[in-house]
């Protein structure tokens, strides 16, 4: 089977030829862009509504062909971001409106408790989807996925948004689904430590092609860039020596008068650093960075910058999204926009953009419509385009959502070039490779409380 | 603790009300009925629980919309008899009795939006009589209006940290915000009607029969064409 996108050349799918039993549980891996939710959504039916192309060869789904006429309603699917997948306003309903769907005959309330049950969400049932945390959207979603009680669930990257614990929740409901009911599962994920051990066989791709597919086991990865040691690249100083650049001095914060975001939290962060800050969903990391940046004010406490510019100007914050930012018609106007408001002459925005585009390998793209753009490439750009201004400290909200491993190396070079440059950063992530890799301290929050300070190896006073 | 008396009409009703309600507020000529009628609506803003930011909307569409409504029609009257005493009497009257017109409009809407779920209007658009595809735009365009508010203003706070300084007279100013609003939102709108697809939502991929008209219903329908048609005559 081939796939081709309208309006392009190059094929999305080229010769792919699979066959998958009931029951198996399929990884499907490979570097972005390379096929691999084009291949998901033809497995789940769902290519004629949701790609617009022209599908060559022939494929069944369940005995049927498929090939032009797509099976609608064959299998269960659970994208990157949870928020666009619920329709009910509270969590009982939200599991009712797929149960009202569903044929045959079935105790309602039993497969309610049993969906609900899944994932822990019996105590939360009541609760107003609006009010949950992305994490439990997630589980929300997969639970009411599963309470269509399809053949074949695709999931394409769910755990992008889930805590450590979450994920193996979800690896774990995922694995005793498929043995107990005869479910299969087509999982597209980037985390490979977790999906090996869970797979009963792995599909990988690269340009469209499939360069792999037999068992887990068998399966080398290509090296992952940035595994070198994260104080590789360092000042050579302890963090008592280096200057502080960022306090955060018992700081409280609840959204709209509700139970405290956080709670007493106080940090410094020197100039050289890169601390993680890590946690389960919902424990306060994405706040932490919104009050550094500026965005959002202190219930209580009081958060100082070293540098003598405001806080807009001193915080640069890195947000998930690459979408949700990009607007000029070049990739150079793009990544200019910040010191173009910071009020810099004509020279020094030219000197700051050109640099920050060299430090995330963009160079050669300045001229490039940023939409055309990969999307590890706009994940570069966005950081690039923070890099330009006159930040002092780095804040980035989950830096390696959705990305490769080539992608990581290039993220976790540029971070560590601005550490080893005098700056500071700030992350927040559920990617423990990434931190191992990159962080010089790990800071574990816990229901808006620190519950540990960690200073890395070879960097501890 | 009882289900509120709307949450017993079908939706279908609900939107049945909802229009008379617009109709009577956009051609009713009385002005005693108006008020009655934006007060009636008021009332059942606050008892059906509006979200907060509902009556953020609201307070907000007072201040900017009310005194701007009163000097246009101040402004007409004087064009009209060229004496202040008169523009100011004309104006402050006429104005007032199409800000009441478009405060029912206003509110009406409101009130539809807080006693009816996204679902419930979702499930208007899935009959037999509505083709598939007008169906399913429309499901997502109603899923669509909230999220899209939600999304401008993350869009806004992104941009904020990148020193974007909005300026309502220069629309460029705007641009860091419409253009990524207009993409994820395509983006958005496209895997909405895909998820519609996967959870049977969409019109004709599910099992469940919509919900039946009841009696109750009957007799609101009938009582809202009637004061249509009186409306209309």
């Amino acid at each position: 089977m081939s796939f081709q996108a309208a309006g392009t050349d190059v094929p999305l799918l080229e010769d792919v030829s699979l066959q998958i039993q009931p029951g198996e549980r399929v990884g499907i891996i490979s570097p972005s862009g390379s096929g691999k939710t084009t291949l998901g959504l033809h497995l789940a039916g769902l290519h004629r509504v949701a790609l617009l192309g022209h599908t060559s060869g022939r494929f069944w789904l369940d005995g049927r062909d498929c090939t032009q006429n797509g099976c609608e309603g064959f299998a269960g699917v659970v994208l990157q971001n949870p928020e666009i997948q619920l329709f009910g306003e509270t969590v009982t309903e939200e599991i009712s409106l797929s149960l009202q769907q569903r044929t045959g005959d079935f105790d309602r309330e039993r497969e309610l408790d049993r969906c609900l049950n899944l994932f822990g969400l019996g105590p939360m049932r009541d609760h107003a989807v609006s009010t949950l945390s992305l994490g439990w959207k997630q589980r929300l979603s997969v639970a009411s996925m599963l309470a269509l009680d399809p053949k074949v669930l695709l999931l394409d990257e769910p755990t992008s948004y889930l805590d450590e614990a979450t994920a193996d929740l979800l690896f774990d409901v995922l694995a005793a689904q498929t043995e107990h009911t005869g479910l299969t599962v087509l999982l597209i994920e980037h985390d490979l430590p977790r999906l090996v051990p869970w797979a009963s066989r792995l599909v990988s791709m690269r340009q469209g092609r499939i360069v792999f597919d037999g068992s887990p086991v068998a399966y080398s990865p290509p090296p992952r860039l940035f595994m070198e040691p994260a104080d590789a690249v360092g000042t050579g100083r302890s963090s008592c020596d280096r200057e502080r650049v960022l306090a955060i001095e018992r700081v409280s914060f609840g959204y709209n008068g509700c139970r405290a975001a956080l709670d007493n939290v106080s940090l410094s962060v020197a100039a050289g650093e890169i601390v993680a800050v890590v946690g389960p969903n919902g424990s306060g990391k994405t706040t932490l960075l919104n009050l550094v940046k500026g965005l959002l004010e202190p219930d209580n406490g009081r958060i100082i910058c070293a540098s003598p510019a405001n806080r807009m100007d001193a915080v640069g914050l890195v947000f998930q999204n690459p979408d949700s930012q990009l607007f000029a018609h070049s990739v150079f106007e793009e990544c200019s926009f910040l010191p173009r408001n910071q009020n810099l002459s004509i020279q020094e925005v030219s000197s700051r953009t050109r640099q920050a585009l060299a430090q995330v390998g963009l160079q050669s793209q300045a001229e490039r419509v940023p939409f055309s753009l990969s999307y590890g490439e706009k994940r570069r750009l966005t950081l690039a385009s923070t890099l330009s201004g006159r930040s002092t400290v780095l804040c980035l909200d989950e830096p390696t959502v959705g990305l490769d491993c080539d992608c990581f190396g290039q993220i976790a070079g540029t971070l560590r070039q601005f550490s080893a440059q005098g700056g500071a950063v700030l992350l927040a992530s559920h990617d423990s490779n990434f931190v191992k890799a990159v962080a010089t301290r790990v800071v574990t929050l816990r229901a808006g409380h620190i519950v540990d300070d960690t200073a890395r190896q070879g960097d501890i006073p | 603790m009882t289900a509120a008396w709307w949450t017993k009409l079908h939706p279908l009703t609900r939107l049945a009300l909802f229009l008379t309600v617009c109709l009577h507020a956009a051609l009713g000529q009385e002005f005693l009925p108006q008020l009655l009628l934006f007060v009636g609506l008021l009332l059942l803003l606050f008892t059906c629980g509006a979200a907060a930011s509902h009556y953020r909307l609201l307070i907000w569409a007072h201040v900017l919309g009310l005194p701007g409504t009163l000097l246009l029609f101040i402004a007409i009257g004087y064009e009209h008899a060229h004496l202040w005493s008169e523009a100011l009497s004309w104006g402050v009257v006429e104005g007032a009795r199409y800000a009441l017109r478009l405060e029912c409009l206003f509110l009406a809407n409101l009130v539809f939006i807080s006693i009816t779920s996204t679902r419930e209007i979702i499930s208007l658009f899935s009959h037999r009589w509505m083709p598939t595809a007008a169906g399913t735009l429309l499901s997502t365009a109603v899923r669509f209006v909230p999220l899209s508010l939600t999304e401008a203003r993350r869009i806004y706070d992104i941009q904020r940290c990148r020193g974007l300084r909005l300026r309502p007279w220069a629309p460029r100013s705007w641009l860091p915000i419409i253009v990524p609003l207009f993409v994820s939102q395509m983006c958005r709108a496209h895997d909405t009607s895909v998820m519609l697809v996967v959870r049977r939502m969409a019109p004709r991929t599910g099992a469940a029969s919509p919900r039946k008209l009841g009696s109750a219903d009957w007799l609101v329908l009938g009582l809202a064409l009637a004061v249509c048609i009186q409306t209309l005559l």
